[in-house]
């Protein structure tokens, strides 16, 4: 027997569950090799010390009742439902949750919506901006600025130089209803 | 009704097997639940009473270990014996319960019982006796909780290694592993020790030799 299955063995043999034949060749082995004879003899007097350490606690005992494990298992709190899970008030609370669940949803709070696949691409016409760059602004600067640009845009020659409002008046003359009094739009 | 009265007014709770006794309370039978309660109750108390050190802490989990079998009654199917079961929910919760500070289980204490009980042992020797119960349950509490288990279920509540395998839910060989390591790691801890390493045989056992030839019986044919 080798030194390892020497002691494999040992446990065997303080458990009580060593065959008969294997604790022979334990002993013989034990016999022949002085590191395995130590070893068993520390190991028994471990064993022993361990069997004699534990019998007084042996033969302790206690005088608990049934009655009092009775009482401990209905005494015990049981898996209770909080308040809000309960009855019409739990219904209730539940329903308004669900609902201002889907509001958010639906109202894209949350930017849980479902979002469109095709995204427009940069370069694809946009209406709206051909729109406002046809309209021209009403503030009367932002105007005629727009204005130059249109012609410009055009291809127009000659740009007419555009003089500032100084006190609050264009310097161009403005006609009156006096001088086309018959509204024909005929220069003077 | 008392403890006495229960045992005396059920002679035939004591035959019937554990699987008996837990359908018949599972169908109301108190007296079978009282059985149960009976056959384990100062085993389950010294498992956690070697583990916690602590007496009531011990009691507590008797009585949890318990509560727990009773409402889990509808639940439990044992196969043989219903032990294996409630030792591991005893092991497991002795091991979730955070030790008291301060409280001690004094082997003193023993000694004290142990003075009742035998006259003829002098107070020196007990005192020695003491010492060394302290000393190797000192050691016993330096192993981690996977080989102390082991060894309380072994030493403490006499179990065998098929019985421990059940308990702690592994294989035999596991079982047989952690022990010998554990007596090995006992070994290491308690060589520092003189009272077990010049002759601790004198002290606490017959010699090697000695106790191996008194363990093994002639094989059959084996002349006496």
């Amino acid at each position: 027997m080798a030194c390892r299955a020497a002691e494999q063995k040992m446990a065997d043999l303080f458990t009580g569950e060593l065959h008969v034949r294997e604790r022979l060749e334990l002993e013989a082995h034990a016999d022949s090799c002085a590191r395995c004879d130590a070893a068993l003899r520390d190991l028994l007097t471990i064993s022993v010390a361990l069997d004699r350490a534990y019998a007084p606690l042996r033969q302790r005992g206690t005088l608990l009742s049934p009655a009092r494990v009775r009482l401990a298992a209905r005494s015990e709190p049981q898996n209770v439902a909080p308040w809000w899970r309960i009855g019409f008030v739990g219904r209730l609370s539940e329903a308004t949750m669900a609902l201002g669940f889907a509001a958010l949803v639906l109202g894209g709070s949350l930017d849980l919506a479902v979002k469109p696949d095709v995204i427009p691409a940069a370069s694809a016409p946009s209406v709206i901006k051909d729109y406002m760059r046809t309209q021209p602004p009403y503030e009367e600067t932002a105007y005629l600025r727009w204005l130059r640009f249109q012609l410009r845009a055009i291809g127009a020659v000659a740009v007419p130089a555009v003089r500032y409002p100084a006190g609050g008046q264009f310097d161009i003359e403005q006609r009156t209803n006096e001088d086309d009094w018959l509204n024909t739009g005929a220069p003077r | 009704m008392t403890e006495q009265s229960a045992k005396r007014s059920a002679p035939s709770e004591e035959r019937r097997t554990d699987r008996e006794l837990v359908y018949a309370a599972r169908d109301g039978d108190t007296l079978a639940f009282d059985a149960l309660f009976y056959r384990y109750r100062d085993g389950i108390y010294r498992l956690g009473l070697a583990i916690t050190k602590d007496p009531s802490h011990a009691e507590e989990i008797a009585v949890d270990t318990f509560s727990r079998a009773y409402r889990a009654l509808a639940r439990l199917e044992p196969e043989g014996s219903l032990r294996p079961w409630l030792y591991r929910v005893a092991v497991n919760l002795s091991y979730n319960r955070r030790p008291r500070k301060g409280v001690i289980l004094s082997p003193l204490e023993d000694s004290a019982n142990d003075t009742f009980q035998s006259e003829e042992r002098s107070p020196s020797v007990l005192a020695e006796q003491a010492e060394l119960r302290r000393i190797v349950l000192a050691a016993v509490d330096t192993l981690g909780p996977k080989h102390r288990v082991v060894v309380v279920l072994h030493y403490m509540n006499g179990l065998n290694l098929a019985e421990i395998a059940q308990v702690v839910d592994c294989p035999i060989g596991t079982v047989k592993s952690r022990l010998h390591y554990a007596l090995r790691g006992l070994r290491a801890h308690l060589s520092a020790h003189p009272e077990f390493g010049i002759e601790p045989m004198s002290l606490l056992a017959p010699t090697s030799r000695r106790m191996v030839a008194s363990a093994v019986e002639p094989l059959p044919g084996e002349p006496q």
